[in-house]
């Protein structure tokens, strides 16, 4: 705020004025002017402290005085302002400077990134010209150090990399194997990919090289020794155990007393051997991360009570009763049965195991979600809380005592859990030391719609190779009101879908149900002939098990093909076309009917 | 412990081909199919099982994967080849258990396949199974 003496400057030259307001110095100018206008005063008196008599204004030179002011404070502005833009202006130019350091940096620790990468990588701009490539790169691609741009570009269009450097999206694939020579024969793996800036513009091309010699080397002397053990090993052991089977069958004469029972621990022993090399197999798999499983549509269900059969008379003889705690209904999971078996049967011998006689284990179904869930639940001895966490790490042995019942290789649920979670589920345990426990695993269900509609999509692709695809849809009259009709045609699918792997003798065969009471078969084979042997065989199944099962049951299947490309050029209407075909169809002809 | 199945009165004895080149293998699969009331003819290797296959028709061969000479996917794809080959029903006596090797011989269709070491009543099992399947497709 400026007083009102800070207006004056040389207070001598100023007159006396009569009338005057009188005001003080120190009172601010918009104050003093404010009561200059309400009294209408034409002259000012400014007492000054270090003087007797006041200084006098005029109006007139009040305004002058102020407007002098006003100027000067202008002037002030202004300098202020040209210094303020020029601080900021130095400031930019700071800011400038330091992030054109930060990205030199930044740049340049890529660069020295790029060119330390164990990879190959070349990076092209948008007009398909190489911005760097790093020495990896040349290496890898056999060229030497000192190859410029030209040399690089020729090698990758002899590679087959032009699309690369030409401008446009790239088709598909994004990586491959490609061999080249650079002293020795070498094997890149190379993936590409455009690099877009963020308005999904291309603003050039990123080109990883990776040199996978020897990893492939690798990896076949591992799978050429796991080859080697598994076939130098099984193959004395399996004429050992044939040799103790003929005996114990009496292809030598009758075998008794203590002869007969050393030649069953043999054949005991044979079995554990030859358990204990698949198991160490299965874990040296699945540490590789290459255990193979062969997924098809299988009925959980139906795997779990058979499972549990399989084990009845071995948990009579522990004391122990067993049951299977079913929705008896198909469950269909996209699974390896063999692997979800070896599952079910790892956690069954843990329980009889460790369940003492006069207990039960449950085994249970549910469905939850979309993940189905199955329970191995005992009333044994229960886990130790201490060593909960330890259990499916491999080789690890609760309480291992000499003796029968502990036969495990202490591999079992170390395999079982890598099992679960190829197949996408999990696996985990409840557990009350003395009450019992209780092992989980859930694996997602499959909807055999989409297993369908994905295999069916396939088959386009296998045209080339002369092969025929069928489908054919088996459907039992399930809209009976009789229970006992609706419970046999479940019956017959389930035993269809068991026993599938003995009447599909074709390349790729698929059963799974599509609807109630509804099986399709998708079967692709090299001819004709062969997928009218494959429906026939399937009648004979039917008819095979109606006579055994269910000989008096009016029962009456109905069976419908479409075959691809005879019927229909669109694969997807083969399903369709089945059923049409199968309404179409004479009854007389069905095999139910023929008795 | 199913060895019953064999028991059961034959018309017309089922013929078996063993192809296997560990001598011990053969002769104890042979001993016991034989106690089973089946005919059996053998071979060492792939070759000679194609040999024995044209010479013989079985009605189901036994072939192992890894021979000398020619292994067991060349035999099975020779004789799949073969006008007399189609209808011989084929089980692979696998000492793998990859899937690829599966695959492949499933590509020339086998009716089954057995991974050794196999418990022998098994594979009697597998081949009863498989012959009432001939028969009932016979009659068809």
């Amino acid at each position: 705020m400026t007083r009102i003496a800070d207006l004056i400057e040389s207070p001598a030259e100023f007159l006396e004025e009569p009338g005057a307001l009188i005001v003080n110095g120190d009172m601010p100018i918009q104050q003093v002017v404010r009561a200059v206008i309400d009294t209408g005063a034409d002259a000012l008196g400014i007492a000054l402290p270090d003087y007797e008599k006041p200084v006098y204004l005029t109006r007139a030179r009040l305004l002058e005085l102020m407007l002098r002011e006003l100027d000067n404070i202008q002037k002030k502005v202004n300098e202020l302002q040209s210094q303020l833009e020029h601080q900021l202006a130095n400031q930019i130019e700071l800011m400038e400077v330091g992030a054109a350091c930060l990205l030199e940096a930044r740049k340049h620790k890529l660069e020295s990134a790029v060119h330390n990468l164990m990879d190959g990588m070349i990076l092209f701009n948008e007009k398909g010209q190489i911005e760097e490539c790093n020495q990896v790169a040349l290496r890898l691609l056999g060229l030497p150090t000192e190859a410029d741009s030209a040399a690089v570009t020729e090698t990758l269009a002899h590679l087959g990399f032009a699309e690369l450097m030409q401008p446009g999206e790239l088709a598909a694939p994004t990586q491959g194997e490609f061999q080249v020579k650079s002293g020795t024969q070498r094997l890149l793996r190379v993936r590409w990919t455009r690099i877009r800036d963020e308005w999904e513009h291309i603003i050039g091309t990123a080109v990883y090289l990776r040199d996978i010699t020897n990893e492939l080397i690798a990896e076949n002397t591992k799978n050429d020794f796991i080859t080697a053990i598994s076939h130098e090993l099984r193959t004395p052991l399996t004429s050992i155990q044939n040799a103790v089977s003929n005996i114990l069958a009496g292809v030598t004469g009758k075998v008794a007393g203590k002869t007969r029972e050393y030649l069953q621990s043999m054949q005991q022993d044979c079995r554990r051997f030859a358990d204990l090399i698949n198991d160490l197999l299965d874990i040296a798999k699945l540490e590789a991360g290459n255990m193979p499983i062969t997924c098809k549509v299988m009925d959980m269900d139906a795997l779990i009570r058979m499972t549990v059969k399989e084990f009845e008379q071995e948990a009579q003889k522990a004391g122990i009763r067993i049951s299977a705690q079913t929705q008896g209904t198909i469950t269909p999971v996209y699974a390896d049965i063999k692997r979800l078996r070896q599952v079910l049967v790892n956690l069954i011998r843990n329980a009889i195991q460790f369940t003492p006689s006069g207990g039960t284990i449950t085994v249970s179904l549910k469905t939850e979600g979309n993940d189905i869930i199955a329970c191995v639940q005992d009333t044994g001895v229960g886990i130790p809380p201490e060593i909960q966490k330890y259990i499916f790490t491999k080789f690890y042995q609760v309480a291992r005592q000499a003796g029968p019942g502990s036969k495990g290789s202490g591999l079992g649920l170390a395999i079982s859990k890598g099992i679960i979670q190829i197949h996408g589920g999990s696996i985990w345990f409840e557990s009350t030391p003395s009450k019992g426990s209780s092992f989980y695993f859930s694996l997602p269900k499959a909807d055999p719609q989409f297993v369908l509609t994905k295999h069916l999509e396939a088959i386009p692709k296998t045209k080339d190779s002369n092969r025929q695809t069928a489908v054919l849809i088996i459907r039992f009259e399930s809209a009976s009101p009789e229970g006992d009709i609706r419970d046999a045609a479940e019956k017959i699918i389930h035993d269809l879908l068991a026993q599938s792997r003995f009447y599909l003798t074709c390349s790729t065969d698929l059963a799974l149900q599509t609807g109630e009471s509804e099986i399709t078969f998708v079967i692709n084979e090299s001819n004709h002939q062969k997928i009218d042997n494959v429906r026939k065989r399937i009648e004979k199944m039917i008819q095979l098990s109606i006579k055994k099962n269910f000989s008096v049951l009016p029962i009456l299947p109905m069976m419908g093909m479409a075959e691809y490309p005879a019927d229909t050029k669109n694969p997807n209407q083969l399903p369709e076309i089945a059923r049409i075909k199968m309404s179409n169809r004479d009854m007389q002809t069905c095999p139910g009917n023929k008795k | 412990m199913f060895d019953f199945f064999g028991i059961k009165k034959k018309t017309k004895k089922t013929k078996i081909l063993v192809v296997d080149d560990e001598p011990n293998i053969v002769q104890t699969l042979k001993d016991r199919l034989e106690m089973n009331e089946y005919e059996v003819v053998t071979a060492h290797d792939g070759r000679e099982g194609l040999q024995q296959a044209e010479k013989e028709m079985p009605d189901v061969i036994l072939l192992d994967v890894i021979m000398p000479v020619m292994d067991g996917h060349e035999m099975l794809e020779t004789l799949r080849r073969q006008p007399w080959g189609q209808d011989i029903s084929v089980i692979m006596l696998t000492a793998r258990s990859q899937t690829q090797d599966i695959a492949r011989a499933n590509s020339c269709g086998i009716d089954d396949y057995i991974v050794k070491p196999f418990d022998l009543s098994e594979l009697l099992e597998k081949i009863e199974s498989i012959v009432e399947q001939r028969k009932a497709l016979a009659r068809n």
